[in-house]
């Protein structure tokens, strides 16, 4: 292990490392980019590096992305991936309040705990985390993923049955396409450009930044909020708030964590989980969404605990946590390593240059966020008469660029313009996105299930695990209606 | 006026359609799989469900009626984007970029901030960071148009 933390530090690959990891950063940051995309894009440089060298700055990039997906989400309003949706909740309204450097620096406290604690836990637990994650079945990754819309559904705004309907349009349109197991195309209408289903980009974009767009003009909100550079010592996150935060930190993380190293889940759920369970667990529920630093230390813990939680299956069983680690797996196919079970047996060098330069980005972000943290709300005293055609044009690109199609402008207008009848009725959009994403997954477990035996539906009520997050989640979906109920009974009890 | 009601009948109206929809679905199956169609159903008797249960709810309270001018300066923002859109279909990034932006810039800044000149150098710039951050640094290709 120490050889492989030495060759970190040698001056070519700490500079490969520094590089990648500012790289990640930046694409994380800017609007329909991500680190994953970068680490897509990348992978053909690596084919005439050192494998340690190529493995480093993919994994590096990959980090960064993870880590500056908050900064859009923070200052704009615009996630930059999927994982750092949540983010947004509170993170942009804390920038709309005059607290955007206060937002960043608990963001980026919270990404340096969640990575750097996931990647030594995932460093020294990966076989046995592993196993654990193969005595699940395709029932308990049904419920779980259902649990989890149900439990955010249940969190947001408006009555459950807005969540739950927004839920249900989510996983509607995640039908469109391709079905998983027979490849029957369902709502297609016959053209070719919905046979692969809907694009997340184009989506995410439209929900967020046109929409967002085109209601501040709509409003005529071009106020330049004020920025609290001045006022900011170290994080400018108070002693006091990381104590009344440490519990939610610690349970974000463990969401992340676990979430991250079930394959094919990741960041994009786990940050709006624990986003949603830190609401639940609050005080001060009333607070969330308006500008809660809670909020952002919840999902930002969560997402970047994912990067290690996902790294466990990758290496320990060669099967990857998320899109970004399916692209690591083939990186390192690449380069002649089959990772899976005999990996710490055959290469154990790679293993460890893996984790450590996981680490080693860690701190590296770290550094680069905490001397950015006062550069970046920079973009904040641009006019929105400059900002927002740039973000237009990034946008309109952006979801281009990953599918070459143009089609994918009348989906990104779409989705503008769905964003914004969805505020107009109140349908939050969280749930929406989250079943929109975990849509597939769900799919494919149920059919698996019901598939596996001859009793159809029933072990997903009878295996304990399965039935004990579907009691979960039909607990928090008539909780709402319940809880009223019982304290009006408990108040006639007591006169 | 109250958005509940209505919605829950457009969402009821939407479950229903898309049972209808997905029960035409037809494939042979195997080993038990339930083939394509369940999975389409369990979602829209999820719609239907939250359509009935909004419909039947004692509605919340009157939203805020839209501003006319809210809607005009909304629909004029949202004309510039569909314009983009043609326009990089039609003429492709590098046309439509210039155009777009300067309009999104004149429609933004409105009369009292708004200088052509101002406008047009920054259209230019917008442009050609994106192609040096697309083309040049990524390695991706940029929208061409139909025409040319």
């Amino acid at each position: 292990m120490l050889d492989s933390l030495l060759a970190l530090f040698e001056p070519t690959t700490f500079l490969v490392i520094l590089l990648a990891t500012s790289l990640g950063i930046i694409l994380g940051a800017i609007p329909g980019l991500s680190g994953g995309l970068g680490v897509a894009l990348l992978l053909p440089i690596t084919f005439g590096m050192d494998p340690h060298v190529g493995l480093a700055m993919l994994v590096s990039i990959w980090v960064g992305g993870v880590s500056g997906g908050m900064i859009g989400s923070i200052l704009l309003g615009i996630p930059g991936s999927p994982s750092s949706i949540a983010t947004t909740f509170d993170g942009y309204p804390m920038t709309r309040n005059g607290q955007a450097v206060k937002a960043l620096g608990a963001a980026i406290v919270a990404s340096f705990i969640g990575t750097a604690f996931s990647i030594l836990i995932a460093m020294f637990l990966s076989p046995v985390m592993a196993r654990l994650a193969l005595q699940l079945g395709p029932w308990e990754y049904f419920s779980l993923g259902f649990c989890a819309i149900a439990l955010v559904a249940a969190l947001a705004r408006g009555s459950i049955f807005h969540g739950m309907a927004a839920a249900a349009l989510g996983l509607l349109l995640s039908c469109v396409g391709f079905a998983p197991i027979d490849g029957n195309a369902r709502f297609t209408f016959g053209s070719i450009y919905l046979s692969g289903g809907i694009d997340l980009v184009a989506l995410m974009l439209g929900l967020f930044a046109l929409k967002q767009i085109v209601q501040d003009h709509a409003r005529g909100e071009q106020q330049i909020p004020e920025v609290d550079v001045r006022d900011i010592k170290g994080f400018g996150v108070s002693l006091k708030e990381y104590t009344d935060n440490a519990w939610n930190i610690v349970r974000s993380f463990v969401i992340g964590l676990w979430i991250g190293f079930l394959p094919g889940m990741g960041a994009a759920l786990s940050n709006l989980v624990a986003y949603a369970q830190a609401k639940s667990a609050s005080k001060h529920p009333e607070k969330f969404g308006k500008g809660c630093v809670d909020g952002v230390f919840a999902s930002e813990t969560s997402n970047n605990a994912s990067v290690g939680g996902s790294l466990i299956p990758m290496v320990a069983l060669g099967i990857p946590g998320d899109g970004t680690t399916a692209i690591l797996l083939g990186g390192l196919m690449i380069h002649g390593i089959q990772a899976g079970p005999l990996l710490f047996a055959n290469n154990p060098d790679i293993v460890y240059a893996l984790f450590l330069t996981a680490l080693l980005a860690s701190v590296l972000v770290l550094l680069l966020q905490y001397f950015g943290m006062r550069l970046f709300p920079a973009i904040l005293k641009i006019p929105y008469h400059y900002l927002y055609p740039a973000i237009v044009v990034l946008g309109f690109i952006g979801v281009f660029v990953g599918s070459s199609t143009a089609f994918n402008y009348v989906l990104l207008l779409g989705f503008a313009a769905t964003g914004l009848l969805m505020d107009r009725v109140k349908l939050p959009v969280g749930p929406f996105i989250l079943a929109f994403i975990l849509g597939p997954m769900l799919e494919l477990n149920l059919r698996r299930g019901i598939t596996y035996t001859d009793e159809g539906v029933l072990p997903f009520f009878t295996r304990p695990v399965s039935a004990l997050l579907l009691l979960v989640a039909l607990l928090s979906i008539v909780w709402p209606y319940l809880s009223p109920w019982l304290k009006a009974q408990r108040r006639a009890r007591n006169g | 006026m109250n958005t509940e009601r209505p919605l829950g009948a457009a969402l009821l109206a939407l479950g229903a359609g898309g049972i209808a929809l997905a029960s035409q679905l037809s494939v042979r199956t195997f080993n038990n799989d339930p083939g394509p169609k369940l999975f389409p159903i369990f979602a829209c008797v999820i719609l239907v469900i939250c359509g009935l249960g909004l419909i039947l709810q004692r509605p919340a309270g009157d939203d805020r009626p839209l501003e006319r001018e809210a809607v005009i300066r909304g629909a004029s923002m949202a004309g510039a984007l569909v314009f983009f859109a043609v326009a990089l279909w039609l003429v492709g990034f590098y046309v439509a970029s210039i155009v777009s932006v300067f309009a999104l810039y004149w429609i933004i800044a409105g009369r009292e901030r708004r200088v052509w000149w101002r406008g047009l150098v920054y259209a230019g710039m917008v442009t050609l960071g994106v192609h040096l951050l697309f083309s040049t640094a990524l390695g991706a290709f940029l929208p061409h148009g139909l025409l040319f």
